[in-house]
């Protein structure tokens, strides 16, 4: 009997709460939502660390080895220039020295090997200093590679070389190693050496990091003293929503750690010189956001307007209750980039730098709940934002020809604002890390 | 099946593929759909409506994180509500570590009437529930309502199956004791509280 009531008991209270339902307080999804946007901010927040670092590794790898490569160019360029100084000399002291006797041209002339150039080109498959080694006596250097075309004045300025220094060998071995490229890479050369002038198309997308000193977004400083203070003295709230308090704290704190994302679209002109690169062209340029907005604007007509802390200063702009606004700012940007090409062939690698003036367009809020209209902020005097910034840029471009007239490249890069987007707040300089893709028509 | 139970299964499905992504309108239909019913298991295990609010947004940002990991072995229900009873739990937890759960001497009530629980409202057995201490509430919970067995229970909350026993028996006491009063209040017209 009692175990029956108890099991009765049981089944009692069971019931009771079977199915129960009760409603929380609408505090409980936006502190859910904030705790989410926050988590997912720290998740990009590692990502974008991982990103620079990855840039800057990349930035820092493209510089040594692009200074390495100029460095030993520049070298051997010089020893070159030394080695024929040195060889031009010692032939003018010896003609003036000794003047050509006839007898020992015709005597030298008939020991020319058959195949002389075989000859050469088998001691060139070694370093030069290999060769100087291997043909230390230069009567023997001279016995085998008489060229009938050249003259004995020429043969007489090889054994004069060798006698000279090891330095001295390397001159003409290094221009006979010029005349015996493989005939393909002589024909990549003159390839690469017509690309002078191309045009260019592009995209990019990447991470957008407001950098704001308030929290961020496209939209701008998010929250200022002022905004503060509007919640603890008059507090409006024209949408219901929760009371604010440390919600608002968290709006803040989950603010400061957004990242958005950027995306690019343009057309460029590129001119090549030597190694060197300028490029040019038009860029439009969209960054979006979404952070937490705790202001918004009332119209006359009874309206509600999305808005962000720095329009504070309207007189119908009033703080409100957190929700989630969508920032969306375009630009038209004129990059202006020097490049220097590490390496020049079917697969292109170089390096650019440069600048370049960003035009705003506009900035759009929309209120992700659908409670606010949307809001549209173009440039102007009566605008938040500046209507030119200068950013700064630089990027890698990995490319690949694939024709006689066009290139594809890979181009991972950063962009860097040197000016405050926003005219009353000079921290908010936005940074960029993009990828992007070109494909270039090279008209010559 | 039914194509309305299609249909639901195919909502439930998205919506968890959608809260896996990170997606916010899948996470907050997600909410939505069982933030009532989650609401009522975090307010019997709590002492306050503040502290049931704690609790249920501690257990959803649970589910969004390991969502991705519910393989649909049981009901979605059943596993929300589980991560919801484990964070109640945890959060019980300390208070049960400062004031550990002794044996209680089980109290022998004359047999009584049963009282029915059908003249109550949800508001006021709730209110019953929290007001017990704070062991009594959490063993009456998982005995009564989530049917585990006290061996279970005594390994949930590492006690003895004895002292879970006790707990409950103590729990059914009170809880017999506060309905047994509010029910003579309701008989004699008096204002339950």
């Amino acid at each position: 009997m009692q175990n029956t009531e108890r099991q009765k008991f049981e089944e009692n209270w069971k019931s009771a709460f079977d199915g129960a339902e009760m409603t929380p307080s609408d505090n409980v999804w936006n502190s859910i939502e904030l705790d989410l946007a926050g988590q997912e901010s720290a998740t990009m927040k590692k990502r974008v660390v991982f990103y620079q670092r990855l840039a800057a590794a990349t930035v820092i790898f493209a510089l040594l080895t692009g200074t390495y490569a100029f460095y030993t160019n520049y070298n051997r360029t010089e020893v070159k220039e030394t080695a024929s100084k040195q060889v031009e000399k010692k032939v003018e002291e010896k003609n003036s020295a000794e003047p050509p006797k006839e007898d020992v041209i015709q005597k030298e002339t008939p020991v020319a090997s058959p195949a002389p150039q075989v000859a050469i080109a088998e001691k060139e498959e070694g370093p030069t200093a290999t060769v100087v080694e291997e043909a230390p006596e230069p009567v023997i250097a001279a016995e085998i590679t008489p060229a009938p075309e050249t003259g004995i004045v020429q043969e007489e300025t090889k054994k004069e070389e060798a006698v000279v220094s090891p330095l001295l060998q390397t001159a003409p071995l290094t221009a006979s190693l010029e005349e015996q490229k493989q005939p393909e890479e002589v024909i990549e050369k003159k390839n690469t050496s017509r690309e002078r002038t191309w045009l260019a198309l592009g995209a990019a997308a990447g991470n957008y990091s407001p950098n704001m000193g308030g929290g961020g977004g496209g939209g701008g400083l998010l929250f200022s003293s002022k905004s503060q203070a509007d919640f603890q003295s008059t507090n409006y709230s024209a949408i219901p929503g929760p009371t604010l308090n440390n919600v608002e704290a968290a709006a803040q704190n989950s603010n400061r750690t957004k990242v958005g994302t950027s995306y690019t679209l343009g057309v460029g002109v590129g001119k090549k010189f030597g190694r060197f690169v300028i490029q040019s062209g038009v860029n439009l340029g969209k960054q979006q956001i979404d952070y937490t907005s705790t202001y918004d604007t009332r119209l006359s007509n009874n309206s509600i307007k999305a808005s962000a802390a720095f329009y504070n200063s309207l007189s119908n702009t009033f703080s409100t209750t957190p929700y989630t606004i969508n920032s969306s700012m375009d630009i038209i940007s004129i990059p202006v980039q020097a490049g220097y090409m590490i390496v020049d062939r079917r697969l292109g690698w170089q390096m650019n730098a440069g600048f370049s003036p960003d035009f705003f367009l506009r900035n759009t809020l929309v209120d992700k709940s659908g409670q606010r209209q949307k809001f549209s902020q173009g440039a102007g005097d009566d605008s938040p934002y500046r209507s030119v910034n200068w950013s700064g840029l630089m990027n890698t471009e990995l490319s690949y020809r694939i024709g006689d007239h066009y290139r594809i490249s890979f181009v991972p890069g950063m962009r860097y604002s040197f000016t405050s987007i926003l005219k009353d707040d000079k921290t908010s300089k936005p940074l960029i890390l993009d990828v992007g893709f070109r494909f270039r028509y090279m008209f010559d | 099946m039914s194509n309305v139970h299609i249909g639901f299964m195919l909502g439930e499905k998205e919506l968890i593929q959608g809260c896996a992504r990170g997606d916010r309108a899948s996470q907050k239909a997600l909410y939505e759909r069982y933030c009532k019913k989650m609401m009522v298991v975090c307010l019997r295990y709590s002492r306050s409506t503040q502290e049931a609010e704690d609790t249920l947004q501690e257990g959803f940002i649970k589910i969004f994180k390991s969502i991705s990991e519910f393989r649909g072995d049981s009901k979605l229900e059943t596993w929300i509500t589980r991560i919801m009873i484990n964070t109640a739990l945890n959060s019980q937890r300390q208070k049960l570590y400062l004031m550990p759960m002794v044996d209680v001497t089980e109290i022998s009530l004359p047999e009584r009437e049963e009282v029915s629980l059908s003249g109550f409202h949800l508001d006021e057995l709730i209110n019953m529930v929290q007001s017990l201490p704070d062991g009594c509430r959490v063993v009456f919970n998982l005995f009564a309502i989530e049917g585990y067995g006290h061996q279970e229970i005594a390994k949930m909350l590492q006690i003895s199956e004895g002292t879970s026993k006790s707990q409950y028996n103590r729990a059914k006491t009170l809880l017999k004791a506060k309905l047994e009063r509010d029910s003579k209040y309701a008989k004699y017209g008096e204002a339950k509280i």
